[in-house]
């Protein structure tokens, strides 16, 4: 896939990106929007004449700029627990839906694999 | 959705010990995002069984972290050798598919076990990353994907077509910009309820979360909103014969 340079504008990504039909979306390219605006639907890829890589190029620009807040909070959470959510109450749910139990990870387990 | 599974002839399980795939979040911050989807991999292959996902993002970042594995043999050595510390190993050779996937592979068996007509009006929520990028997918139209209307079709139901089809649903969106998800989730359902939609079909839990789990706040913004939100597998089920109560519909299913 290609590479960010290879963009010709053609305004392909930003007409079908979900933040243009709610009225945030870029003028020309996804590539000038925030990156953590992105909704993950990806069908700029599926539009895009110069198959770059906005998925890469999108995860490598979060990676570079602070993380907004809420995403910190699922990231902790997630590395703490191994779930981006509190999966307090899960149990029970299961139970009045009737489900199986299901054994959760140990938050120690993920600590020691993402070390 | 076992009991769906079941009913066709497929055994299904929950994994035991299952974590967040860790989806863009992760991907967001580490290189080694693929870590956390090759843990649950590697627990379906010590337990024998392929992979069954119900969320989008579950299923693209599985997908993902194959495709990975089969292009960077070194990906692979590094997350074996982080797995070796929980006793895990994983080859890269898991299949991973989403529900929808599942359930069109086995459209005869369900044809054959539908004995209720439901007769309701059905509007659809395709999920993106089920089916983009159509590189990692590899599934149905990446744009305009069919899956979702074939297997209503077979409950007697009426798809219902309305302006933001394709629209995503923008649950994701609300991690980041709470009122903006709020009112993407609002245009979608409002504009298939003005369309006549009844019921949101759904097959992804980031979308079932937004349209169901936030809807008082979706509500907030338009009281309006009447249209009730079920996941297709609870469809199916229901068209099967299942009561909604085994379908696990607390309330009752308009119709």
């Amino acid at each position: 896939m290609n590479e960010i340079q290879d963009c010709s504008r053609c305004g392909n990504c930003a007409r079908v990106c979900t933040l243009t039909s709610l009225g945030k979306g870029a003028e020309e390219s996804v590539l000038d929007m925030d990156p953590y605006l992105c909704s993950n639907c990806w069908k700029c890829l599926e539009v895009c004449p110069g198959t770059i890589d906005i998925y890469s190029i999108i995860m490598e620009a979060r990676r570079n700029i602070k993380m907004p807040e809420s995403f910190m909070f699922s990231l902790e959470s997630i590395l703490e627990t191994g779930y981006s959510m509190p999966m307090e109450g899960v149990e029970h749910l299961r139970e009045m839906f009737g489900l199986g139990k299901v054994r959760p990870v140990a938050g120690e387990k993920i600590k020691k694999l993402l070390k | 959705m076992g009991k769906v599974l079941e009913r066709i002839g497929i055994e299904t399980s929950h994994m035991q010990e299952w974590s967040c795939c860790g989806s863009t979040i992760l991907s967001g911050k580490r290189h080694d995002w693929y870590i956390l989807p090759a843990y649950n991999l590697a627990l379906a292959e010590k337990s024998g069984r392929d992979i069954i996902t119900l969320c989008g993002s579950c299923t693209s970042q599985f997908k993902r972290a194959n495709k990975l594995f089969r292009e960077e043999r070194e990906a692979l050595e590094n997350t074996n050798e982080k797995l070796s510390r929980l006793g895990l190993h994983y080859p890269g050779d898991i299949k991973v598919n989403h529900i929808l996937e599942i359930l069109m592979d086995n459209l005869e068996s369900i044809r054959e076990n539908i004995s209720r007509k439901l007769d309701y009006k059905i509007a659809l929520q395709h999920p993106c990353n089920v089916f983009r990028p159509g590189n990692i997918a590899w599934f149905d139209d990446p744009l305009k994907p069919t899956a979702m209307r074939e297997l209503i079709e077979l409950t007697g139901s009426k798809v219902m077509k309305y302006s933001a089809e394709y629209q995503c649903c923008g649950s994701t969106l609300s991690l980041y910009d709470e009122s903006l998800g709020i009112s993407s989730g609002e245009e979608k359902l409002s504009s298939a309820q003005i369309a006549g939609a009844q019921i949101m079909a759904v097959s992804c839990g980031n979308c079932a979360f937004l349209f169901d789990r936030k809807l008082s706040e979706i509500k907030k913004i338009n009281p309006q909103i009447k249209i009730k939100t079920l996941f297709l597998t609870q469809l199916l089920g229901l068209s099967m014969g299942f009561t909604p109560d085994e379908m696990g519909i607390r309330q009752e299913a308009p119709g």
